[in-house]
C-alpha cells in the first residue's frame, strides 16, 4: 500500500533512508539467516572443521524421530494452553477494571508491570516457587492440601507450571489491549441494550464481544506466534524441556539440539520446519478466524 | 636535513612504542563455567600467577554453564576469536579430542621445555585424559569424584554408626531412616553419573564397546545388558516407596535438599563440600559410594572440568600458557585449590603436603574421594568414557531414567530406549566427522 | 454504570484482587527472599514476612555481582537499541508509504520476512558476522590482488581494517538487535492512517520530503515513539541468548547476564536467593519504572497503530 499521494521525484532520497535499516538488515538478519538455512543441508562437526552437504538427509532424521513427534505435540498443548489462558486472562481482568469505577489505575499497574520482566528471570522466579523441594507455593500445596505437586517427575505437572508462567507473561500485554478496545465501544450502544432490557451478560455476549473480535483476532496471532518463539527463556529455566520431554517444546528443542547437542546441520533444519509451521499457522488464522470479525463499520 | 630528522624521529617513536608493547603483558584468555562461590578461589590462583611475574596476564571469563561456556568457546573458535585456555566438563573429551581445535597439554608443556614428572600425578586422574597412547590432552582442572554424603546427625537418630557399605545396606539404612522422621531419604546429583557410569566402572563393567570408546569410533552402548538395568529396577522400587526422591537432571536441587536437612544421604560430587561447609547445619561425613555385596570394588571415574589449550593463536602467547599451566600444577596451588574448593589435588606432592598438615584428620570427608578413585586395579574399562556428543546422549539417558522414576517404564525398556537413541547420537557424532 | 448493582460491582473487586495477587506473588516472594539471610530463606517453609536485610543483600549483590558496571551496561544497550531502531524505522517506513521507486514492494517483504526470523535461529551464523564483519572484503582485496598495492599507496593499515570485530562492544550488542521489522511496521500503520490533505497542503506549500517528515509526521508520531520507546527498551533490557555469546569481558557483561550466569553456576552450589533476588529486584527495576511512568503514552501508541 502506498499513499495515493506521495513523492514521486525523489527516487535518490528513498533510498537514502531505505539504506540504514536495509544495510542492519543484510549483515545480521539475511546474510546469517542464508548461511543458517544451508547448515540445514550439512551435516558438520561443532568446531566447523568438517562440513559434508548430504541434501535433505537432516530433515529425514527429524521427521522421522518419535522424539520430535512428542515435540510437536508438546508445543501443541503448550501454545494452545497459554494462548487461552493468557487471553482469557487478559480480557477477564480488561472487563473487570472496565466495569469497577475507584483505583483503575491501580489496579491497571498492578496487572502490567510483568510485561517488564526478562522471561529468564521470569523463569527463575515462578521455579522458585514452585521448586517441589523448596518452592514456597509448592510446599503449601504438598502440605497444605495434600497435592502431590512434583514437576521433576510429572510431565503434566511441569507443563501446567510451564503454561502459568508463560501466560503470566503476556496476560499484561492482552490486558491493555482489550482494555483500549472496551474502553472504545460507544456507550450510546451500551445504553441502548440496557433500555431494551439486556443485562450485563446479554449485553457482554450480543455487543461487546462482537466488537472487540478484531482485538480478539489480532491478540490470538500475536499470543500463538509469542507461545512459539518467545517462551524459549521460561523453559530453559524452568524444566529444560523435562521430565521425560513433557514440556520439549519445538523452539526450545531447536536450541537444545544446537546448543547443548552441538547438532548445527538438526538444529537449522528444525529451525526451517518450525518457522513453516508458523508461517503457516498465521496463514490459516488469518483465513479462516478473519472471516467471523466484524470490523467497525 | 627534513629527511633525517624524520628518519630519526620515526626511529624514536617506533622504539618507544616497541618498548611501551613490550611492557604490557601478553594477554591469555581463560574461559570457565561459572562455578559460584568457588569463583572468588579461582581468581586468587589467578591473581598469585598475575602478580608473581609482569610477561604475561591471565584474563578469566566466566560464561555461564558449561554448555554455554563451550558453546561460546565454539562460535569463537568459528570466528577465529577463540581463548587460549577452556574449560570443559569431563564427558566432553571425546568431543574436544576429535574437534581439531586442541593443542595437546603434554605437546604443549614438552615443546615449551618443562619437564613434567608426570608419574607424581595421581594417575586415574590423569588416565582419563590420555590418548590410548598414554598422552595426556588436557589439564584436569576442577577434579571430582561422586561419593556419599551422609548426615552424621540424622544417622545418631536412626541408631545407625557407619556409613553402609553395600546397596543392600544402604536400603535397610533408608527404611531406618524414614522411619526416624526423615521425609526423604536419599537423593542424588549427576544421577547418570552416578548410577550408570560409576556404577559401571566400580563394577568393572563396560558401558560401551571398545573400552568405553576408547579404541575407536564405532562404539556400541552396552549398559542395558549389565547389571546396571538391575540398579535402576531397584532405584524404581526406592522412588515408590519414598527411600529415593528425585532432584531433577543434574541434581541441581540435591544440594540443597540435604544442606537443608530434608534428605538424610546424597550422592554427589565430592566438590559439594565446600557448599556443604557453608550450608548445613548438621555435622556431616563423606563414605565411597556404595557398592553391589559380595563384589570388589574398584575405581570410580573423575569428572568435573580440565583444561583445555586451543590451537590458532601466536607462539610467545603459548609460552605463557605453559607457564601458567606450570604454576597451577604447582604443590603449593594445589593444595590450596583443594583446601579452598573441595575438587581433588592432581599430585601427589600436594596430596602429601596436605596429609603432612594434618588437614585430612579435621576433613576426613576431603579424604575420601581421592582413595575412591585410587581404589582396586585400573582396567581399560574403567579408565574413561570416551564417547562423543555426550551432552545428547546423557540427556536421552536421563529422560528415560525420568520415565522410570515417574513408572512410566520397566528399568529395562527405560536402557534399552537409552542405547537405542544413545547409538544413533554416537553414529551421527561418527558422520559429522566427516567419516 | 448502567444499573446500579453494588453486589456485582463488590464481586468485581473481589476478583480483581484476588488475580492481583497471584499477578503479584512472584513479586511478594521474591521481597520476602531478597530481605532474610540464605539460612533463613532455604528454610522449610519459608518465612511469610519480608525480613530487615534488604540493604545488607542489596549491597553483597552490588560489589559481589559488580552490578554497577552491569547496569550501567544494560542501560547503554536498551538506550542505544531504542533510538537506534526508532530512527532506522521511521526513515524507512516514511520511504515505504510515501516515496514511489522501484523494487519499493520487494523492500517492503524483505523487512515483513524479519518477523520470521528470530535471532535463535540465526545466531551462530550472525556471531560470525559480528566477529568478522569486513572479511568479504579482506577476501576481496585478496582475490583481486589489491591489498599490497592498497597498503603501500596510502599507507593504511589494511590488516587491521579487515579485522575489525564488534565483539566486546556496544555496537556488537545493539546492532544486530536494530535489526528486524516490528517498528517499521508500527509507522507504516500509522503513516498510512494519516490523512492525504497534509501531504497535499505541504507540498502546495512547497515543502521538502524531509521538511514533511519532521514538521508533519514527526509530531503525530509522538504516541508510537513513546509506546515503542517502552517496548524497545524492555526489549533490549532483557536480552539473554545474545549478549550472551557477544560479550566475553566482565566489563561488559549485562545486568540480566550477569543475574543468570550467578544462577546456573555450578550444580554442585547452593544458588544464593538471597542475594540473587535482591539482585533480580533491582535489575527488573529500570524496565518496570519505564512501563509504569509510560504507561498512558504505551497503551495508546500500541492500540492506535495496531488497527
Amino acid at each position: 500500500m502506498i499513499k495515493r499521494v506521495n513523492f514521486q521525484r525523489h527516487k535518490p532520497l528513498a533510498f537514502l533512508l531505505l539504506a540504514p535499516q536495509m544495510l542492519v538488515l543484510a549483515m545480521f538478519v539475511f546474510w546469517p539467516a542464508a548461511q543458517a538455512l544451508y547448515q540445514a543441508f550439512t551435516v558438520t562437526d561443532p568446531f566447523g572443521q568438517h562440513s559434508t552437504f548430504v541434501w535433505f538427509d537432516n530433515f529425514r532424521d527429524v521427521l522421522s524421530s518419535p522424539e520430535y513427534f512428542n515435540s510437536i505435540y508438546r508445543t501443541a498443548i503448550f501454545s494452545t494452553g497459554t494462548t487461552v489462558s493468557a487471553v482469557l486472562a487478559g480480557l477477564a481482568f480488561a472487563v473487570l477494571v472496565d466495569r469497577v469505577v475507584r483505583a483503575k489505575s491501580v489496579y491497571r499497574l498492578m496487572i502490567i508491570w510483568p510485561y517488564a520482566v526478562a522471561p529468564v528471570l521470569a523463569g527463575v522466579l515462578w521455579l522458585f516457587l514452585f521448586h517441589p523441594i523448596y518452592g514456597a507455593i509448592a510446599l503449601m500445596l504438598k502440605q497444605g492440601f495434600g497435592i502431590p505437586w512434583n514437576p521433576l517427575l510429572d510431565g503434566s505437572d511441569a507443563m501446567l507450571l510451564v503454561i502459568v508462567a508463560a501466560a503470566w507473561k503476556q496476560v499484561s500485554y492482552n490486558f491493555v489491549f482489550f482494555l483500549a478496545a472496551l474502553q472504545a465501544i460507544p456507550r450510546s450502544l451500551i445504553e441502548a441494550a440496557a433500555i431494551d432490557g439486556a443485562g450485563p451478560i446479554r449485553r457482554f455476549i450480543s455487543i461487546v464481544f462482537p466488537l472487540i473480535s478484531p482485538t480478539t483476532f489480532f491478540l490470538l496471532v500475536i499470543n500463538v506466534v509469542y507461545a512459539f518463539f518467545d517462551t524459549f527463556g521460561i523453559i530453559h529455566a524452568l524444566t529444560q524441556g523435562g521430565p521425560g520431554g513433557a514440556t520439549d517444546i519445538m523452539v526450545y528443542k531447536v536450541y537444545a539440539d544446537g546448543f547443548l547437542g552441538l547438532d548445527l546441520g538438526l538444529s537449522a533444519a528444525q529451525s526451517v520446519i518450525l518457522m513453516i509451521l508458523v508461517i503457516g499457522l498465521t496463514a490459516i488464522q488469518f483465513r479462516f478466524l478473519e472471516r467471523r470479525v466484524k470490523y467497525a463499520q | 636535513m627534513r629527511k633525517r630528522l624524520l628518519g630519526a624521529f620515526a626511529g624514536i617513536v617506533s622504539a618507544f612504542t616497541a618498548s611501551v608493547a613490550a611492557a604490557a603483558p601478553i594477554e591469555i584468555q581463560f574461559w570457565h563455567p561459572t562455578l559460584g562461590p568457588i569463583d572468588d578461589a579461582l581468581k586468587q590462583q589467578i591473581d598469585s600467577f598475575n602478580n608473581a611475574q609482569t610477561a604475561y596476564k591471565v584474563v578469566a571469563s566466566g560464561r555461564g554453564t558449561y554448555d554455554e561456556t563451550f558453546n561460546a568457546a565454539i562460535a569463537g573458535f568459528r570466528a577465529n576469536k577463540s581463548p587460549h585456555l577452556l574449560v570443559v566438563i569431563g564427558q566432553g573429551t571425546q568431543s574436544m579430542l576429535l574437534s581439531g581445535a586442541v593443542y595437546p597439554v603434554q605437546d604443549l608443556l614438552a615443546a615449551e621445555g618443562y619437564k613434567v614428572d608426570w608419574d607424581n600425578y595421581i594417575q586415574p586422574v590423569l588416565n582419563y585424559y590420555r590418548t590410548k597412547d598414554m598422552k595426556l590432552l588436557s589439564l584436569p582442572f576442577s577434579v571430582s569424584t561422586p561419593i556419599l554424603w551422609y548426615n552424621k546427625d540424622g544417622f545418631a537418630k536412626a541408631g545407625l554408626t557407619r556409613p553402609p557399605a553395600t546397596w543392600d545396606e544402604m536400603g535397610e539404612y533408608l527404611t531406618k531412616l524414614r522411619a526416624a522422621g526423615f521425609e526423604c531419604g536419599y537423593t542424588s546429583g549427576w544421577q547418570q553419573w552416578v548410577h550408570v557410569d560409576n556404577y559401571s566402572t566400580i563394577h568393572d563393567l563396560p558401558i560401551a564397546t571398545l573400552h568405553n570408546g576408547l579404541d575407536g569410533l564405532n562404539a556400541v552402548f552396552t549398559y542395558n545388558k549389565t547389571d546396571v538395568v538391575k540398579n535402576i529396577a531397584r532405584l524404581q522400587t526406592w522412588v515408590a516407596d519414598g527411600r529415593y526422591t528425585y532432584s531433577g537432571r543434574q541434581g541441581s536441587s540435591a544440594t540443597p535438599a540435604f544442606a537443608s536437612g530434608r534428605c538424610a544421604m546424597m550422592t554427589h560430587s565430592s566438590a559439594v563440600f565446600s557448599s556443604l561447609q557453608a550450608s548445613a547445619k548438621f555435622a556431616f561425613e563423606a563414605a565411597p559410594l556404595p557398592y553391589e555385596a559380595g563384589t570388589t570394588p574398584h575405581n570410580s571415574l573423575i569428572g568435573g572440568g580440565a583444561l583445555w589449550v586451543l590451537k590458532g593463536h601466536k607462539p610467545e602467547e603459548y609460552k605463557g600458557v605453559a607457564a601458567f599451566l606450570a604454576h597451577l600444577a604447582s604443590p603449593d596451588q594445589q593444595a590450596k585449590w583443594h583446601k579452598d574448593t573441595g575438587y581433588m589435588p592432581i599430585t601427589n606432592a600436594a596430596y602429601e603436603k596436605v596429609k603432612a598438615e594434618g588437614y585430612y584428620d579435621k576433613y576426613p570427608q576431603q579424604e575420601v574421594a581421592i582413595t575412591q578413585v585410587q581404589r582396586g586395579t585400573p582396567t581399560l574399562n574403567t579408565m574413561t568414557v570416551r564417547l562423543g556428543n555426550a551432552n545428547q546422549y546423557v540427556a536421552a539417558l536421563e529422560e528415560e531414567m525420568e520415565a522410570v522414576w515417574a513408572n512410566k517404564k520397566t528399568a529395562q525398556q527405560a536402557m534399552d530406549d537409552a542405547v537405542r537413541r544413545g547409538n544413533e547420537i554416537l553414529r551421527r557424532f561418527e558422520r559429522q566427522r566427516g567419516n | 454504570m448502567i444499573e446500579r448493582t453494588p453486589k456485582l460491582d463488590l464481586f468485581c473487586h473481589l476478583l480483581l484482587i484476588a488475580g492481583v495477587i497471584a499477578v503479584c506473588l512472584p513479586l511478594y516472594y521474591a521481597l520476602i527472599a531478597a530481605t532474610h539471610t540464605l539460612s533463613d530463606v532455604l528454610q522449610v517453609p519459608m518465612p511469610l514476612t519480608p525480613g530487615n536485610e534488604l540493604l545488607a543483600n542489596l549491597k553483597v549483590a552490588i560489589e559481589r555481582g559488580d552490578l554497577g558496571r552491569q547496569l550501567l551496561n544494560s542501560l547503554i544497550v536498551s538506550v542505544g537499541v531504542t533510538v537506534g531502531k526508532i530512527a532506522v524505522s521511521i526513515l524507512s517506513a516514511f520511504a515505504i508509504t510515501y516515496f514511489r521507486f522501484p523494487f519499493r514492494m520487494t523492500a517492503f517483504w524483505l523487512i515483513f520476512a524479519t518477523l520470521m526470523l528470530p535471532i535463535e535461529v540465526r545466531i551462530v551464523p550472525t556471531y560470525a558476522v559480528a566477529a568478522h564483519p569486513l572479511q568479504g572484503l579482506g577476501w576481496l582485496l585478496d582475490e583481486t590482488g589489491l591489498r599490497g598495492p592498497l597498503e603501500s599507496l596510502t599507507g593504511w593499515n589494511v590488516e587491521a581494517v579487515v579485522k575489525w570485530n564488534l565483539l566486546d562492544s556496544y555496537a556488537g550488542l545493539i546492532l544486530p538487535l536494530m535489526a528486524s521489522a516490528t517498528a517499521t511496521f508500527l509507522f507504516r500503520q500509522l503513516f498510512l492512517t494519516i490523512p492525504e490533505e497534509l501531504l497535499e497542503a505541504a507540498k502546495i506549500d512547497g515543502a521538502s520530503p524531509m521538511r514533511f517528515l519532521i514538521d508533519v509526521l514527526w509530531p503525530m508520531s509522538r504516541t508510537n515513539v513513546v509506546a515503542l520507546t517502552v517496548i524497545l527498551f524492555v526489549f533490549g533490557w532483557n536480552q539473554y541468548l545474545w549478549p550472551l555469546l557477544i560479550t566475553t569481558e566482565a566489563s561488559m557483561t549485562t545486568a540480566v547476564i550477569g543475574l543468570s550466569k550467578q544462577i546456573s553456576a555450578a550444580p554442585e552450589a547452593v544458588p544464593k536467593w538471597n542475594t540473587l533476588m535482591a539482585s533480580a529486584l533491582l535489575i527488573t527495576l529500570p524496565p518496570v519504572m519505564v512501563v509504569i511512568v509510560l504507561q498512558r503514552w504505551f497503551v495508546k501508541g500500541l492500540v492506535d497503530s495496531e488497527k
